[in-house]
């Protein structure tokens, strides 16, 4: 009984009686106050937000058969798999489902085991897991997709450890699909209790190798090899695109890789341009650009090196990278122009149009046109692994395209 | 003859301004004259020297301290520890008046030289007491023409208090602000807060205010509980008698006087404290008192007195979550597990805080593929405060206080007295201010030269402060982290918090638990609190000078004041009782900088004032009185505060008094001169010109901070900053009903402020061109004080009732009501409950051979939203019991006295920031304590 209300009453008291209500208020003191003093009141705490309760993210891939590869998969990782059980993480996680396996040419959940290897294992799961709550709602509608870092770290063990190095994940959503990379998601918003569960319809593999590792090596991108180290020359560190291009961890490129027979052509119907307007005729110029268009190192060719500067070559070089990573389902349905690296020196170019058309939420034809080209390049789509388009690696995506794209 | 005549007939008329009522009839004149002239004749006669004892009827004890006078005739003097006392008179047979506060005034005829024995009858009536402060003559306190309100030393003696200073808090209207349990303040009327401005504490006529640190340190310094004779509290403004700074009250605390108090007394009082305290454990309570004064001869006498206190401080313990704004916010959610930014009101350090985003955008520029990630946890300020410690881990424990007075008096003639007083205080208390201050080692001395005469006086005294090794606990604890580790830079505390949270957060941990994996990793070489480390790095920057990056001040400020009285009436009171005085002070602000703005030497201000007071009788009923007082301070202009008063005698004993009182302060020396960092990197300053010239706010202009904070500044400029004022009127009755057994005194009371000084934030952009406003760290946020457009409307009344029962049982009861009128928020910080009451049953004197005494008083007070430079906040309602029991040992002079404060052990604070004060029981022994 604290006595704010009741003072009035008190004194109205008082007048009538007032040592009784002395002795009487007294008595009270001692007896009944004892506990009023409230030093320290209460402040609403800020109410935080309650967590979903039900099954976790490890509840689901362990109870759910729909789930059992992933699961075999987890258990072939051992310790070293994501800690999707751990209540006390918010994830999101891309598992793929026994369908997804199935997709990916794995028949069975008894081969799991041995048709992944530990390192694979503990890659491709901790790959479909990034550390934050990416309902399918905040997966954004814009080009080209969500970089969003996953529990993959390659520094993880080793003494160079950095817990600030991650591969990525692409997750993206357009009006009709969302995907994890160039991976249609079938299923999306699955709630567990320490994170959200969307299904990709094949497995998704990480990437282990750089762009440069597949450019340099390519026979069918040998010419796009000497275009790259013609524009280096002269070029020392990360300002060489032979080097950027080989940095695991930090670029973020999308590379439109021209066939050779593309480098030949442009370079023949160029070099023999060029070969008739110092007054050769048609026919010896047609032989002879032929003859030096024959070979990648038409870059290096002494007798062209007023006309193939390293600068012009490193033009024509980065108008084929952009600078984020756009898999084929990223590119947009109407016709769109995108800046590309040739941006960052002439900010007021046009850039590339990229355009795509879908079956479903799979590309059936793409393409890609230079500024000063006549005709859209198509991107040569086979996505398979080791296909031509969506090639992923460490550092971006590659896109083989049937043209050479022309800034200007 | 001629001259003789002359010189009996001023003498008489001193004794009657001294122990008798001012006595202003003609017929009067006549009688004194008659009695005069007899006098002087006698003086032809042999002396006779008359011997005696008092004792107190009721218990045959002897009474000291009793006053011998001679009626109609000069001359007396006062019975010793013994109750014995020797009178040489002129002749006999002679007519001896008896009296003391307490007992009834007797009259005793000598017929010879032999022994007399006085049986001395306690006083059954209430109201009796005599009043000096109200009119600055003695009058009785029925007669008082303001609200007055006095502590006796009997009443001190009999209350539950553990500290006299304690008793106050009974007093109707009083609030008293505890930051310490020796640093108590208290205040009347509103505006309450540690170190008030607006109430002026007096002790034997020295303002007991700090002149550097602006805080009254009478719980610190000034008289032992044994040497105090009287307490006088002038509820509300009371300027026009006492100068510039009682707006809101004065409190008068008188010592005894040699000649009359003298003997050894001994009080020893140990107790117990922190019962069941959340941070303390139980811990001893000393209090030691000791007094001795001596007569030597009819013409000197002297004094000595000491108080130690010895104990365990209480201690601030809010661990709440503050909102800080500059110096104003407010209690919030949350705690140190639940908010990264939390900044605990008694928890130091964590005033530092940054909005970690800056180091994620240096790690996503690092690692650019974290880029969109970093940017989903960069949405809002990631604001994080460093890890504070609790004020128990910072602040001294133990609170001890020693205070020590001496004085030297001669009695330069019968009516004239010389004395040559020191009062020292030192020890360590801790104070609120902006912040929470340590005061270690500080020491106050005042030293004083008085000539005393019944018509007038002469006052001489210097106030001598030294912080000592005082520091602000706030400011110290947030440097003591940037010793251990800086705050800032590529590897600072906050650059390993961020890259600790986003480290965690990409391994999927929840937002909570990577803040705290940051803060554990941040916090990596934090020194334990009360370990080796942690107190050399606190020692060594605790005793670094704030203006050196430390938290240590350097205040040695002093006040130099000369004053004198002189009371004309003698001269004037056919027309009217008048009385003239004036006083000149000199304040030397010493802190080297590390307080004020004297970095490059001491600053003097100067002030002077003068008063007049003239009272008159009309009739038999009315007495009226004009006082005015003029001052000047030479950094504003002169000011002219006048009050009237009226008081209309209904009966004998009933009076109505209505009165009207102006009173003003001049800003103290900190809001002249202050040059101080605080927390949040606040630079509070001074309102005098010199200092916004320094600070180039003509040229490079401020703007008000709520505009800079909207983002349209608008640029504030300051008028000269004046005196505060206020105007106030009161009307009261005081008067002794059923029988005498009732005493009723009650008032109401409207004040009006005007000129409120507050402090207003401005914003001055660190590039020089206003462009830099936006961003927070090209802001300098100043603190300047001004005067309020706005007037600020109090209003309030009290009650009170003593009720006298049989047998010496006396009930009190009072109620106060203080109010602030509508103002914007955030003006006034009037900090007083709407209501308060306080509860009293007492006696004295009661049961075997009238041995034992008990006192039992109750307070209750509303709850109130307090605010303060330091923190605001909601006290709530407070309920204390105090109670206390004793029993006199006649025989060997002694008393044993139980008592305890807070009986019920219930801990409440009385201002946000301020310690829980939780029980104190003690047990006192005192000896020859009268």
């Amino acid at each position: 009984m604290c006595f704010k209300k009741s003072i009035k009453v008190i004194f109205m008291q008082q007048v009538k009686n007032k040592s009784k209500f002395f002795f009487a208020l007294l008595a009270a003191c001692a007896f009944v106050l004892g506990a009023c003093n409230r030093e320290f009141e209460d402040t609403p705490a800020t109410a935080a937000l309650a967590k979903p309760g039900g099954s976790s993210l490890g509840d689901i891939v362990n109870n759910d058969t729909a789930y059992s590869f992933f699961k075999a998969l987890v258990a072939k990782a051992g310790p070293l798999a994501p800690a999707l059980s751990n209540t006390g993480l918010e994830l999101t996680a891309f598992i793929p489902n026994n369908n997804s396996f199935r997709a990916f040419g794995v028949p069975s959940v008894a081969v799991v085991g041995t048709n992944f290897s530990q390192a694979a294992a503990v890659a491709i799961t901790n790959y479909a897991v990034t550390p934050q709550l990416l309902p399918l709602e905040k997966i954004p509608t814009t080009f080209p997709n969500l970089q969003s870092p996953t529990l993959l770290n390659p520094t993880a063990g080793t003494p160079a450890f950095s817990p600030f190095v991650s591969l990525s994940i692409f997750p993206s959503k357009r009006a009709t699909a969302a995907w994890v990379n160039n991976i249609p998601l079938v299923a999306t918003n699955i709630i567990a209790s320490n994170g959200i569960v969307h299904v990709p319809a094949v497995l998704v593999i990480p990437p282990s190798a750089t762009l440069w590792s597949k450019i340099s090596t390519d026979p069918d991108m040998t010419y796009f090899r000497a275009a790259v180290i013609r524009g280096d020359s002269g070029q020392v560190g990360t300002a060489r695109f032979d080097s950027l291009l080989n940095l695991p961890i930090g670029p973020n490129f999308t590379v439109f890789v021209p066939t050779n027979v593309a480098f030949q052509q442009i370079l023949t119907a160029q070099i023999t341009g060029a070969l008739i307007a110092q007054g050769m005729s048609p026919a010896d110029a047609a032989a002879t650009a032929t003859a030096l268009a024959s070979t990648p190192t038409v870059f290096a060719n002494p007798l062209l090196a007023r006309v193939l500067t390293p600068q012009t070559v490193k033009g024509l070089v980065v108008y084929h990278i952009l600078g984020v990573r756009a898999f084929s389902v990223n590119l947009p349905t109407t016709a769109t122009p995108v800046p590309t690296l040739l941006n960052s020196a002439v900010p007021s170019h046009p850039g590339v149009v990229l355009n795509a058309s879908f079956t479903g939420p799979s590309v059936s034809a793409a393409t890609v046109k230079g500024a000063a080209n006549a005709t859209p390049s198509n991107l040569l789509i086979n996505p398979a692994p080791a296909g031509t388009s969506d090639q992923h690696y460490l550092n971006g995506v590659l896109h083989k395209i049937n043209q050479v794209l022309r800034p200007q | 003859m001629l001259v003789g005549l002359e010189k009996s007939y001023f003498n008489l008329d001193h004794y009657s301004k001294t122990k008798s009522f001012v006595m202003r009839t003609s017929v009067y004149h006549s009688l004194l004259f008659l009695a005069a002239l007899a006098c002087s004749f006698s003086a032809l006669a042999q002396p006779v020297k008359l011997s005696g004892t008092v004792r107190d009827n009721s218990n045959q004890q002897a009474v000291q301290a009793v006053s011998i006078s001679i009626k109609g005739a000069s001359g007396g003097t006062y019975t010793d520890a013994n109750g014995n006392f020797q009178l040489v008179v002129p002749r006999l047979p002679v007519t001896l008046i008896i009296s003391s506060i307490g007992f009834e005034t007797q009259e005793y005829i000598a017929n010879d030289a032999a022994a007399i024995d006085i049986k001395f009858i306690p006083a059954s009536t209430l109201g009796q007491e005599v009043v000096v402060s109200a009119s600055r003559t003695p009058e009785r306190i029925l007669e008082s023409p303001v609200t007055i309100e006095r502590v006796s030393s009997a009443a001190i003696r009999n209350a539950p208090a553990a500290s006299f200073y304690d008793v106050l808090a009974n007093i109707k209207g009083v609030d008293l602000v505890t930051s310490s349990l020796t640093f108590k303040t208290p205040s009347t009327r509103g505006f309450t807060g540690s170190g008030n401005l607006r109430f002026n504490q007096l002790v034997d006529g020295m303002d007991n205010q700090a002149p550097g640190l602006n805080f009254a340190v009478g719980g610190v310094i000034g008289v032992s509980e044994l040497d105090v004779e009287s307490i006088e509290l002038l509820p509300g403004a009371s300027s026009a008698l006492y100068g510039p700074g009682g707006m809101n009250g004065t409190l008068l605390i008188n010592s005894k006087n040699p000649f009359r108090s003298n003997g050894l007394s001994v009080q020893i009082k140990h107790g117990i404290m922190h019962i069941d305290d959340n941070e303390r454990d139980p811990s001893p309570y000393y209090n030691w008192n000791f007094r001795y004064a001596k007569t030597i001869g009819q013409k000197f006498a002297f004094k000595i007195s000491t108080d130690f206190i010895h104990a365990r401080d209480w201690l601030a313990q809010d661990y709440r979550n503050y909102l800080r704004l500059g110096t104003v916010g407010n209690v919030i959610g949350g705690t140190r597990e639940s908010d990264p930014n939390y900044d605990g009101v008694n928890v130091y350090g964590d005033e530092t805080t940054a909005d970690i985003r800056a180091v994620f955008a240096g790690v996503a520029a690092q690692a650019p593929f974290l880029a969109p990630f970093i940017s989903s946890l960069s949405g809002q300020a990631v604001n994080v405060s460093r890890t504070g410690y609790l004020e128990r881990e910072v602040v001294d424990p133990n609170t001890v206080n020693f205070r020590g007075s001496g004085a030297l008096h001669y009695k330069l003639t019968s009516a004239t007295e010389a004395s040559l007083a020191a009062y020292i205080g030192t020890g360590n208390t801790v104070y609120t201010g902006s912040d929470r201050y340590s005061l270690k080692n500080l020491s106050i001395a005042q030293y004083k030269l008085e000539l005393n005469n019944p018509n007038w006086f002469l006052r001489a005294y210097t106030t001598q402060e030294d912080a000592g090794e005082s520091f602000n606990a706030t400011v110290t604890t947030r440097l003591l982290n940037e010793v251990w580790k800086p705050s800032g830079g590529a590897t600072g505390w906050f650059a390993q918090y961020g890259q600790a949270y986003l480290a965690s957060r990409l391994t999927g941990v929840t937002d909570a638990t990577a803040h705290s994996a940051a803060r554990a990793a941040a916090d990596v070489g934090r020194p334990a609190p009360g370990s080796a480390e942690f107190k050399q790095i606190f020692d060594q920057v605790r005793s670094r000078p704030i203006s050196q990056n430390g938290g240590l001040f350097l205040d040695k400020t002093d006040l130099y004041n000369v004053e004198g009285q002189y009371n004309l009436s003698q001269f004037t009171n056919g027309f009217a009782d008048i009385l003239v005085g004036a006083n000149f002070k000199k304040y030397v602000l010493n802190s080297e900088g590390t307080l004020f703005a004297d970095s490059a030497g001491t600053i003097g201000i100067n002030e002077f004032g003068a008063y007049v007071q003239a009272s008159r009788q009309i009739a038999d009923r009315l007495k009226l009185t004009l006082s005015g007082r003029y001052d000047k301070n030479q950094n504003f202009e002169g000011r002219f505060t006048p009050r009237a008063t009226a008081l209309f005698k209904i009966t004998e004993n009933n009076n109505v008094r209505f009165s009207y009182q102006t009173a003003y302060r001049f800003p103290s020396t900190q809001q002249q001169w202050i040059n101080l960092t605080v927390a949040g990197g606040v630079k509070l300053i001074g309102g005098v010109q010199e200092l916004k010239d320094f600070y180039r706010f003509s040229s490079n202009p401020v703007y008000s901070l709520g505009s800079v904070q909207m983002r349209d500044p608008k640029v504030r400029t300051f008028d000269v900053l004046k005196p505060e004022s206020v105007k106030s009127y009161e009307l009261g009755y005081k008067g002794l009903v059923a029988d005498k057994r009732l005493l009723i005194d009650v008032y109401g009371y409207r004040g009006s402020y005007t000129n409120f000084i507050v402090r207003d934030f401005v914003v001055q952009s660190k590039t020089g061109s206003p462009a830099g406003l936006s961003e927070p760290a090209n802001q300098q946020i100043y603190s300047v004080p001004s005067n309020s457009g706005t007037k600020v409307k109090t209003y309030g009344f009290g009650l009170g009732l003593d009720y006298r029962l049989p047998r010496n049982f006396v009930l009190s009861c009072n109620f106060a009501s203080d109010v602030l009128g509508d103002i914007p928020a955030g003006i006034a910080s009037f900090n007083a409950p709407k209501y308060r009451l306080n509860l009293a049953l007492a006696n004295a004197s009661f049961g075997f051979q009238n041995r034992l005494g008990f006192n039992v008083v109750y307070k209750w007070q509303e709850a109130f939203f307090y605010e303060g430079d330091f923190a605001n906040g909601t006290i709530p309602p407070i309920h204390t019991v105090d109670a206390q029991f004793s029993y006199k040992l006649p025989d060997i002079k002694s008393v044993i006295k139980f008592g305890a404060n807070n009986l019920l052990n219930d801990y409440y604070r009385n201002a946000a920031g301020n310690p829980s004060i939780g029980g104190l029981y003690y047990i006192s022994y005192g000896y020859n304590v009268f």
